[in-house]
């Protein structure tokens, strides 16, 4: 087995993974995955050893993604902001266990490119404001704001999507 | 119960596990494989260019010389020219005003002809006055009239003796004839036409010295190969395969070939080659992965089946049962190779080939090969990245212009180092030919 086959073997799922949250379907996904691996094969020499390489490859992979979006030209974040309410914490009520992974990733999905692209980057892959900042080339004001729109969208649907539950289980009762 | 929005989702996200979709390597092993054969044709046509490059320039350089050379014989040739012709008319006006002024005569033509002949006038102190005046009265006897002779006599004494004793002007000795000087002159003209017919020649010959120069050749070649190992073919991929038939796969290779000539006889060349190593082991079977090990094939993420030499434990189409096995081995090779001329006529040479060569693994795969479908599986695991091959053979170089020459050579090539666990003897050799039209420079 080549090298590149052996890196592939390794880090596919966990690369697959980063571009599920960051595409739209699965076709995408794949496509960010191919690129992401000829992105990384081309710049492995670039790779200095600091940090470990899944993260240096979770990196590309992201990049990879987030120039997917920059193409499709969805990616225009306002130049003012308001981060008024940025640093407040959303909470949800809602039981844990009844909430699937793939509810909450169609969730994601349905946002609006700018604030999924803020939202999984500092919430799912743990990249701080100032690192948001540079990457998307916005401010760390920019970046909070969008991270509570995100928040707050989350949060009002997935309190609709409990309502709606909650009212399909009363029709079914009463039927 | 209220959760922080963010605690949730990353609660969750850890439960996320996703399998790979199977085709993405392969897209992936596909585009890269595009992009080594682009960057390969890339550096080979830059490399082209670049020689190309060097040669107009060193072609620009030797027409420039050539150029400055003619331009400078013309030069010299015009000037002997004008300063004949400066010379004629200057005898023609020393001869009109020989008439009007003898004393004044004598001395413009010693000047005249020290003037053409781009010499300074210069004063010796050894002269005396009598040779002088020989001289002057040879001029008398010869070129002057009856009637102005004493005058002249007179004229000339007066001048000889308003001269400085001390610095006489010296006679020279083209002095008193004018048809010397113009001889000479002549004579130097005959001389330099000779010099210029000589310098022709040497440049002809420098040119002739310059085509036969071109000691670089560039050879882009197109190869045919047939691949074959001394001992069982199989070995090398798996132990259990020591019984199963092999057949010999051809496979082609293509590349640029860079040759200099070091004497008629003797020349060493050097390049780089993309080529391809196949196998095919019959006689397996398709069986699924319960039980099965494999000593040297690694199976490709995703597939589900395994080679085997015998019919159990097989499920599905019985017509996709039967498989036979394609091994895949491709190298970037850098030949090293000298080459010794057995034959050597003007326009057909033939070489004996001695060399060796680096060889780089580019490509190592297994296919399955069914009657139904066809599909690389697998690669294995004991290819080393570098190895080298020995190479001989023989060519023939025809000439079919001065620029390009007709090359083919029949070679064959013994593998070394290709396995990290097998010794050389099951490393393969290839046979075949490869062929070009090569630019000499």
């Amino acid at each position: 087995m080549s090298a590149q086959a052996k890196i592939y073997s390794l880090f596919a799922d966990k690369l697959f993974r980063v571009c599920l949250k960051y595409s739209k379907n699965y076709q995408d996904a794949q496509d960010t995955l191919q690129d992401s691996f000829l992105m990384i094969f081309k710049d492995i020499k670039k790779f200095k050893h600091k940090g470990s390489f899944e993260g240096w490859a979770k990196r590309v992979t992201v990049n990879v993604a987030l120039q997917k979006f920059r193409d499709k030209s969805v990616l225009q974040f306002d130049a003012m902001e308001d981060s008024k309410f940025a640093e407040e914490d959303v909470f949800v009520d809602v039981d844990e266990k009844n909430i699937s992974l793939d509810f909450l990733l169609s969730l994601i999905k349905e946002l609006p490119p700018k604030y999924q692209v803020v939202f999984n980057l500092y919430v799912l892959d743990r990249y701080s404001h100032q690192e948001i900042s540079e990457l998307l080339k916005i401010s760390t004001g920019t970046s909070k704001s969008n991270l509570f729109r995100a928040r707050k969208l989350l949060q009002n649907k997935i309190n609709n999507s409990k309502i709606n539950s909650y009212e399909n289980k009363h029709r079914q009762v009463i039927s | 119960m209220k959760i922080n929005i963010d605690k949730l989702f990353r609660n969750k996200i850890k439960e996320f596990k996703v399998t790979t979709p199977y085709g993405v390597w392969s897209a992936v092993e596909t585009k890269l494989k595009r992009r080594r054969m682009l960057r390969f044709f890339g550096v080979s046509f830059v490399s082209l260019m670049g020689f190309m490059f060097l040669f107009f320039q060193a072609d620009k350089k030797s027409t420039a010389d050539t150029t400055k050379k003619s331009t400078s014989k013309e030069y010299s040739k015009n000037k002997i020219e004008t300063s004949i012709d400066n010379k004629d008319a200057v005898s023609e006006k020393f001869e009109k005003n020989q008439i009007k002024n003898n004393k004044k005569k004598v001395v413009n033509r010693n000047l005249s002809t020290n003037i053409t002949k781009g010499k300074a006038i210069y004063v010796n102190k050894t002269t005396d006055v009598k040779n002088i005046q020989l001289a002057a009265k040879k001029v008398e006897t010869t070129s002057f009239t009856s009637e102005s002779k004493n005058n002249q006599h007179k004229k000339n004494k007066k001048i000889i003796s308003g001269l400085p004793k001390k610095h006489p002007v010296k006679q020279e000795k083209s002095f008193g004839s004018k048809n010397d000087s113009l001889n000479s002159l002549a004579l130097k003209k005959i001389d330099s036409s000779k010099v210029l017919n000589k310098n022709a020649v040497i440049n002809e010959e420098k040119l002739v010295v310059t085509e036969k120069n071109r000691k670089w050749s560039i050879t882009p070649i197109f190869g045919v190969f047939n691949s074959s190992r001394y001992s069982e073919i199989s070995l090398a991929l798996d132990n259990s395969f020591e019984d199963n038939s092999s057949v010999e796969l051809p496979s082609i290779s293509f590349g640029y070939k860079l040759a200099y000539e070091v004497s008629d006889k003797l020349s060493f060349q050097l390049g780089i080659v993309s080529k391809e190593v196949r196998f095919l082991t019959k006689d397996l079977f398709l069986t699924d992965i319960t039980g099965f090990n494999s000593s040297n094939i690694v199976y490709n993420p995703g597939v589900l089946v395994r080679f085997s030499t015998s019919n159990i434990n097989l499920s599905g189409d019985p017509g996709a049962q039967s498989v036979s096995l394609v091994q895949t081995i491709g190298y970037t090779e850098f030949p090293f190779e000298i080459r010794y001329a057995v034959y050597n006529k003007p326009k057909l040479k033939a070489n004996f080939i001695v060399g060796l060569s680096f060889l780089f693994l580019e490509k190592n795969e297994i296919r399955s090969k069914t009657g139904l479908f066809s599909e690389r599986i697998a690669s294995v695991s004991n290819l080393l990245d570098s190895s080298l091959s020995y190479n001989f053979g023989l060519d023939i170089d025809y000439d079919l212009s001065k620029r390009f020459v007709f090359n083919a050579a029949i070679m064959l090539k013994k593998h070394f180092n290709t396995y990290s666990n097998y010794n050389n003897k099951t490393g393969p050799f290839v046979r075949g030919i490869h062929a070009g039209i090569g630019y000499k420079f």
